[in-house]
């Protein structure tokens, strides 16, 4: 290969694209060619100094006007069991899950359990709000057939054919 | 780049509402995405638009993103995507303040007459943002992502959608690009 061949194949080299069997006949035309071994040293050079490079940065603060736009999160009925009994999310739902078990267990049985405790009332009033407002969501979801709410706005605003907003989310 | 399990908290806590955990995630992203921004729309104001719009979008979203690991991923998209429905993607001018670097004063010659080292390293960064802004827009897109916003090849190719040897294609076609460009390295665009 003489000159002409291996000078397209430098960048290719030098960013880690020229598959592994190609590499070969480059490498050892570099070995032997001052002039290309120069242009490949400038390419490797150039990586480098790119790497260099900070990214320049907005001219002011955007975050006190990016946290004046943000709505308070709205905790899941989960969140908020598990901050309540002081336990972490999947250890409140395993919670949940065996009480409901003891007590159908008990109803089959027929026998005499002990009453739970009744949830404090906000409890049981956020949890009325979540099944409101689930039912009521996957309600407006079946009549439009696709996400409801300020995520319909969000993935609305998307032009590319999959929506960045709706990317990567459950 | 980053502490894959401070990251991962960082989000963690966002997706639960925490304002200090998404502020920091903001510290950490913001000259990133705005440089990300900039260098698809070539304006700063629309740039900072872009900025604010993607964090906010990004915060109503964020309870629903499948796993934190993907966050950086997916926050850069959403500021594609903005891009495009600003109509700017295709852009070429170049973004205010990015070509530019810092200004410094070049009548300072040293008492010996020799070159300053740090003064040709300025000149040297000035030229390479200026190049670098000069790029066709695909090969400038996948340098500023790569190089100067530190992101991995595999995570660019997901951002912008098209196969990792794509990406790597693009970035030595950028690199001839910027060989040529550059006069001191004796190419032939000088
Ligand atoms: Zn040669």
């Amino acid at each position: 290969m003489n000159c002409d061949d291996i000078q397209p194949l430098l960048a290719d080299l030098a960013v880690g694209a020229l598959p592994e069997p190609r590499q070969g006949p480059v490498r050892e035309h570099l070995a032997r060619c001052e002039s290309c071994r120069m242009a490949f040293g400038q390419l490797c050079l150039l990586g480098s100094w790119l790497d260099e490079i900070p990214p320049t940065g907005p001219a002011r603060d955007l975050w006190p006007s990016i946290a004046a736009a943000l709505r308070p999160r709205k905790r899941t009925l989960g969140q908020r069991i598990s901050g309540y009994l002081g336990l972490s999310p999947g250890w409140a739902w395993a919670g949940v899950a065996c009480a409901c078990a003891v007590l159908a267990w008990g109803g089959l049985r027929g026998g005499d359990i002990p009453r739970a405790p009744e949830l404090p009332a906000v409890v049981v009033a956020e949890a009325d709000e979540d099944a409101d407002l689930l039912s009521r969501w996957s309600a407006q979801a079946s009549l439009s057939g696709g996400p409801v709410g300020r995520y319909a706005a969000a993935a609305a605003l998307s032009v590319l054919p999959e929506s960045a907003a709706e990317e990567g989310l459950e | 780049m980053y502490d894959a399990a401070r990251w991962n908290s960082l989000v963690d806590a966002a997706r639960q509402g925490d304002r200090r955990a998404y502020e920091l995630i903001y510290r950490e992203l913001s000259a990133r995405l705005y440089h990300y921004a900039a260098s698809l729309v070539g304006d700063a104001a629309t740039a900072e638009d872009i900025t604010q719009a993607a964090f906010v979008k990004a915060w109503e979203s964020l309870p629903r993103l499948r796993s934190s690991g993907a966050f950086i991923v997916w926050i850069h998209r959403i500021v594609r995507n903005l891009a495009v429905d600003a109509g700017r993607l295709t852009a070429r001018e170049e973004p205010s303040g990015l070509g530019d670097g810092p200004q410094w004063d070049t009548e300072d010659p040293r008492p010996d007459g020799r070159p300053d080292a740090a003064l040709l390293e300025r000149e040297r960064a000035l030229a390479v943002r200026r190049a670098v802004a000069a790029l066709p827009d695909h090969q400038r897109e996948v340098v500023v992502l790569h190089h100067l916003g530190g992101t991995p090849v595999e995570d660019v190719a997901q951002i912008i959608g098209v196969p990792a040897g794509t990406v790597l294609s693009r970035l030595a076609r950028a690199r001839e690009t910027l060989r040529r460009r550059i006069y001191w390295l004796g190419g032939d665009a000088a």
